[in-house]
């Protein structure tokens, strides 16, 4: 994914995401490795609804 | 591990024609879209591993439709392939370890030099090479064009635009990458240097790479190809490079590796020149322009205050106003909590009555906040915010924030965690490891539990200020900076350092995608209710023991002194301190049900919404402070910010109604 605020193009893994607090298994956020700002990933709704509606990346065939 | 990798390059330099796996490798500078471009290729199942050695990600997939067993690899973004970082080290190695690899050139429509300058590497490898010029429409819309037949005209090489993002142009990529053939490289180098590359070709053993691609790096004499090369690789052949390398000097002048990397940056340049054309007047659209003005010290500001408005109006009136109302009143009011109400009257036990639908209820009072006052509230923030995220206003405006910080005093490094605190404190308290001292880091903490109220409160608080009159926020607003702005000269007179800044890619502006907004905006409501809603809970059940255990009461009367003394709020906003420090939202949206209900005058919400921004943001920030900073830090970080932030919004009482202010 790519950061919204400083631009860094990085890959979701255990460590992009935030750890800080207590609530850390209940938070989905990730953090840019670069400038630490949070962002949300997809949600689970929408997960659901593409695989739902067998939504493919557009264009795709 | 690096060993590995190593045997395993040399391996793959060294094997047989033939032995090795068809693949595409997908190339290109950071940020230009290649991870969408590799998810159209592949799919949904892939493999994200390091690559051996070292701490690079490379992404693997098998490909949809190219044949099959053809594996799709992701590199990381370089600027080139000659190893000077790991990345470029990790790309360079995965093209020389995939000998009969089709490159996929993904490259930024919108800079031909830097593509160019990567196409260079990639070709004198000697690998076939398809480019996508990725973000056409963001090129177009600047007013630059890359005319990609013409460059297939001179050099060989399909090109086509794209926007991997909509897909657009990536089904005539991939039927290209089935008919790509290799190319040779197009650079002209001076005489001495074709002369050695001739001369050198003959004594080496040959490779599964090209051996003038070999010859240019050694000749360079920056390489660390020479160990990959085969043991057969006989010795006089490195004399053979320091006497070429020497001649080259004697022809022009100037070092082997100064002459080869002048001879490719003349062809990007004049490849650059035939091919890219920049309209004068489409060159600076009104994006550009709003984007340049948006960041402007001066011009910047009316931006950033009719921005700030806009979200003001959202969030209060359609957030705080219509949504609340009609979840609050009509759904909540008349059908969820009668319902409820009636189901749980059918257990016998008064005790779990009253905790499900008593006044300290968990339907009646933690679900309805949760979900019918605060959602909607940060909902509609969320929804503002997001807009502000896909239209790239925010590296502007972290640009804006920077100036105004480091005119009130503040260390710049410090901006960064200030600006995340707006998101989560919590999160923004551990970036303050990036500062280099204890003290640094101590102060920093502290600015951040007292004056920076995290993205829900700001929602919760701003739905409040919206129902009164506009010198309520500018009074809120002032006393929250005034009090930052104290702080901050105090911790510049304290700290010392140099700046250090930060450094953001500025993206053009653009408007915001409502498929992208709406995505967003349901993850962190989900997120939200995910980690607020428990805390809500929670908060209630404490209020309901307290209640029962008649400490509510007795709380409410010792604190009297200062809750109706000192703030001239009703007793009954002690509760919404209470709760506040589990999460501050938490305690703003028990004061917004307080002033709804007519509870609270203007003067005594602007003293309650500025006495709950500086107090300790919540109870998850409280912990992670004990985390960095240790037991002690937290509790005299605590013992001071209690009474600070009661001290203040003493203060702010005292003067209103001092001065007769009504709002």
């Amino acid at each position: 994914m790519t950061c919204p605020l400083c631009g860094l193009e990085f890959e979701i893994n255990a460590n992009t995401r935030c750890t800080g607090c207590l609530l850390k298994k209940g938070c989905e956020k990730i953090c840019c490795p670069r400038c630490g700002y949070e962002t949300v990933v997809e949600s689970s709704l929408v997960g659901f609804a593409k695989k739902l509606f067998g939504k493919r990346p557009a264009g795709s065939t | 591990m690096a060993l590995m990798a190593f045997l395993m390059t040399k391996a793959a330099l060294t094997a047989p024609a033939g032995t090795q796996e068809t693949s595409v490798v997908l190339v290109g500078n950071a940020n230009v879209g290649k991870s969408v471009i590799f998810s159209y290729l592949t799919g949904k199942y892939v493999t994200v591993s390091n690559y051996p050695g070292t701490t690079v990600e490379i992404t693997r997939g098998k490909a949809r439709d190219l044949g099959p067993g053809v594996e799709v690899i992701d590199t990381p973004g370089v600027q080139s392939l000659s190893p000077e970082s790991e990345d470029e080290r990790v790309t360079r190695d995965v093209l020389l370890a995939n000998p009969c690899a089709t490159v996929l050139l993904v490259a930024d429509s919108k800079n031909a030099r830097r593509t160019l300058t990567l196409l260079v590497s990639v070709l004198e490898l000697g690998r076939p090479v398809v480019i996508a010029l990725n973000m056409s429409d963001e090129a177009r819309l600047r007013g630059v064009t890359f005319d990609a037949d013409a460059f297939s005209g001179i050099t060989g090489i399909e090109a086509f635009p794209t926007v991997a993002v909509e897909g657009r142009g990536l089904d005539k990529v991939k039927r290209s990458l089935l008919r790509a053939r290799r190319c040779p490289s197009p650079v002209l180098y001076p005489q001495a240097v074709e002369y050695a590359i001739e001369a050198l070709s003959a004594s080496l053993p040959q490779t599964n790479i090209s051996s003038r691609a070999v010859i240019l790096d050694l000749l360079t004499g920056e390489s660390d190809l020479a160990a990959l090369l085969p043991e057969s690789v006989p010795a006089e052949f490195w004399t053979m490079v320091a006497h070429y390398q020497e001649e080259i000097r004697r022809a022009c002048g100037r070092s082997s590796a100064a002459v080869i990397s002048g001879a490719r940056r003349a062809w990007v340049e004049q490849m650059a020149a035939r091919i890219s054309h920049t309209n004068e007047r489409g060159a600076e659209s009104w994006a550009d322009r709003f984007g340049r003005w948006s960041m402007h010290p001066l011009w910047g500001l009316p931006i950033l205050v009719a921005v700030l408005l806009a979200v003001f109006w959202f969030v209060g009136v359609f957030g705080a106003g219509t949504a609340v109302n009609f979840l609050e009143k009509t759904i909540f009011g008349a059908y969820l909590n009668p319902w409820a109400t009636s189901l749980v009257n059918l257990v016998p036990w008064s005790l779990f009555r009253d905790l499900m639908v008593g006044p300290y209820g968990v339907i009646t009072m933690a679900l309805t906040y949760a979900f019918a006052i605060v959602l909607p509230v940060v909902g509609t923030f969320f929804l503002a915010f997001g807009a502000l995220e896909d239209s790239g206003y925010l590296p502007r405006l972290a640009v804006m924030v920077d100036r105004l910080f480091r005119a009130m005093g503040l260390n710049g490094r410090a901006v960064l965690p200030m600006v995340l605190g707006l998101g989560c404190d919590t999160m923004a308290t551990l970036t303050t490891r990036v500062l280099d001292t204890k003290k640094e880091r101590v102060i920093v903490t502290l600015l951040l539990a007292l004056g920076v109220p995290c993205s829900a409160q700001m929602g919760v608080i701003l739905g409040m200020l919206s129902g009164l009159a506009f010198s309520a926020t500018i009074i809120w607003v002032g006393v929250v900076l005034g009090v930052l702005f104290a702080v901050g000269l105090l911790s510049s007179k304290l700290l010392k350092g140099e700046r250090s800044d930060f450094i953001l890619e500025i993206s053009p502006l653009r408007w915001p995608k409502v498929g992208n907004i709406a995505s967003k905006t349901l993850a962190r409501m989900e997120w939200y209710l995910k980690e607020a809603a428990p805390l809500f809970v929670y908060g209630t059940i404490l209020l309901f023991i307290m209640d029962r255990a008649s400490l509510l009461p007795w709380i409410e009367k010792a604190s009297a002194p200062v809750i109706k003394g000192l703030l001239g709020l009703p007793r009954e906003a002690t509760q919404a301190f209470i709760v506040g420090f589990l999460r501050r939202d938490y305690g703003a949206a028990g004061l917004f049900v307080l002033a709804r209900d007519g509870g609270l005058d203007a003067i005594q919400i602007v003293t309650s919404l500025i006495t709950i921004t500086l107090f300790m943001p919540c109870i998850a920030n409280f912990f992670v402070v004990i985390k960095e900073h240790g037991l002690k830090a937290a509790i005299l970080m605590g013992l001071f910010i209690i009474p600070f932030a009661l001290f203040m919004g003493g203060a702010v009482n005292y003067v209103l109604r001092g001065v007769g202010w009504i709002g």
